[in-house]
């Protein structure tokens, strides 16, 4: 009994996640997230080369 | 800002707090290489003595059932496990633009995890083992990996604890998961009472200890295979392809759905057993559920990508990378098909088994860990790229070709062998006998070894190439510093 209650909960809990991310959040609220990975101080070099590359394809 | 001019010099004057800590990632990422090799070997080496079997000349050490765990544990926690400690410990500084924290814990989790691998090394072929698949090594050795895997907790979520950017990146997410659940598995699957300084008996028996086994050992797989490699793809593919994730909110909700349920899937390892009936139907529901987060995590790698496919042509990491994602596609297909019982009962015990962990672990794992770490060696020597594009190049192909020869021979294989196993003649007796069987399987046993011949040939560019990189790298004790709030 105990154990369906807890899977119930755990279900509402992901759905209320779904619902939190897809639809009170917009794609644009995570856009710093995102670019998280892309934004430190040893990419710099790095960021050039890649436009570098881009233009010679 | 440098006066001090080695890494080294600052530790000694104590200036390294507005410097990222790279020395232990650098250690871990060198040793990850190593350890591939180290691993890889051991299983080419296993691989020739199922086709010759007296290969070592009957040394007890060097047997079969000896070597076979030391491959396993190496491959898995030493050259997987430093990948993932190496990553780790670069992404989360980098997302949370703090140092590590902890101190000398920090090194530590580097001498610590190494004294652990090769107690392993030492410990396996002398036949010490508490016979539990990748749960081998005695209580000595297990205890060891929960005091450095706790020490690995304290550094990792302390280092978010003191972030500087207010949101946690999705990857620390992934790793995180990855940290707890490994600490909660591995304590749990090794509670044991010692007999000895060598020998322990588990605290659970029978059908039990079996699913506390494989719910250690599935979730080994969902957590420590995947979770953490998860969080490499996380940050190093939009690194490698210059663009964000393609999908941030997808992200979270993979993430939850993902760690949610892979931890029900265990009891498919014990279909048709003594484990209760409802529970290996359970196993099997949750792992065909688990197809849908897998390929969320794969697509939302994968479309990264989008508008920038031209990439692929070029940059072989890259390559790498995407290559992995469909491995891990692929596998992640095939394990829920696997996990459906009557499926199950013709792959079973067979080398089909063996293709389909080979699949996820050359496959995705190794290639992702590859190219992630051809993206973290130049940055940690502070130049512009490795070596040799070329040796990349080549590394890629090898790897490649290597995992199709080994998946597709043990497909082969298994099926072959599910199939002569169940064939029964008209009075009710095997129509084929077991050795008729593994005659037939001999040249798919070639095949697999050429696989993994070719596979560990590509790591010996690699380490060429790392070594190159390293020897031409001036700058390479040079640390960077964690950008400032303005």
């Amino acid at each position: 009994m105990s154990g369906g209650i807890v899977t119930l909960l755990s279900l509402l809990g992901f759905l209320a996640i779904v619902v939190w991310v897809f639809i009170v959040k917009r794609r644009e609220d995570f856009d710093e997230q995102a670019h998280l990975p892309l934004e430190d101080s040893d990419e710099q070099g790095d960021a050039a080369e890649h436009e570098h590359r881009e233009k010679e394809s | 800002m440098e006066q001090a001019t080695t890494y080294d010099d600052r530790v000694a004057s104590g200036a390294t707090a507005t410097t990222y800590n790279d020395r232990v990632v650098k250690q871990f990422a060198v040793m990850t290489v190593v350890w591939g090799i180290v691993g890889m070997t051991v299983g080419v080496l296993i691989a020739a003595q199922l086709i010759w079997p007296d290969l070592t000349y009957g040394i007890e050490w060097l047997s079969y059932g000896r070597l076979r765990p030391l491959h396993t544990n190496a491959v898995i926690f030493a050259f997987g496990g430093s990948a993932l400690f190496a990553t780790s410990y670069y992404v989360v500084q980098r997302t949370c633009h703090a140092r590590l924290f902890g101190g000398p814990l920090v090194g530590f989790t580097f001498w610590g995890w190494q004294a652990v691998i090769v107690g392993a090394a030492v410990t396996l072929p002398l036949g010490i083992t508490m016979g539990k698949e990748y749960a081998e090594l005695e209580w000595p050795l297990a205890l060891l990996i929960a005091v450095v895997w706790v020490s690995y907790a304290i550094v990792f979520f302390g280092t978010i604890a003191k972030r500087q950017i207010k949101h946690i990146y999705v990857a620390n997410w992934f790793y995180g998961a990855f940290i707890l659940t490994i600490a909660v598995l591995h304590i749990v699957n090794n509670l044991s009472i010692p007999a000895g300084m060598w020998k322990s008996y588990p605290v659970y028996a029978g059908a039990v200890d079996a699913m506390v086994q494989w719910w250690y050992g599935h979730n080994a797989v969902g957590f420590f295979l995947t979770a953490g490699f998860l969080g490499m793809m996380y940050y190093f593919v939009p690194r490698q392809a210059g663009r964000p994730i393609y999908s941030y909110r997808l992200s979270i909700v993979h993430f939850w759905s993902l760690i949610a349920i892979y931890m029900w899937a265990g009891p498919h390892h014990l279909h048709y057993t003594s484990l209760p009936d409802w529970a290996q139907t359970l196993g099997m529901v949750f792992s065909l559920i688990l197809l849908a987060p897998s390929w969320g995590g794969m697509i939302n790698g994968i479309m990264t990508l989008s508008g920038a496919w031209h990439k692929l042509r070029t940059d072989p990491i890259l390559r790498f990378m995407i290559v992995a994602l469909s491995f891990y596609g692929m596998s992640t297909f095939e394990g829920p098909m696997m996990s459906i019982k009557t499926v199950n009962s013709l792959s079973h015990y067979t080398d089909w088994t063996i293709g389909h962990v080979h699949s996820g672990a050359l496959g995705w794992v190794a290639m992702i860990s590859i190219g992630s770490l051809y993206t973290l060696f130049p940055r940690l020597w502070g130049v512009e790229k490795m070596y040799s594009i070329k040796a990349i190049e080549w590394h890629f192909w090898t790897s490649t070709i290597g995992t199709v020869l080994y998946i597709t021979a043990m497909w082969a294989a298994g099926l072959m062998q599910g199939l002569m196993w169940r064939t029964f003649n008209d009075d009710g007796t095997l129509t084929y006998t077991f050795i008729e069987v593994l005659k037939r399987t001999e040249p798919f046993y070639m095949l697999r070894l050429l696989g993994g011949v070719v596979f560990l040939s590509g790591m010996v560019f690699m380490v060429w190439n790392v070594y190159k990189t390293w020897q031409n790298a001036p700058e390479r004790n040079k640390a960077v510093a964690i950008p400032q709030p303005a």
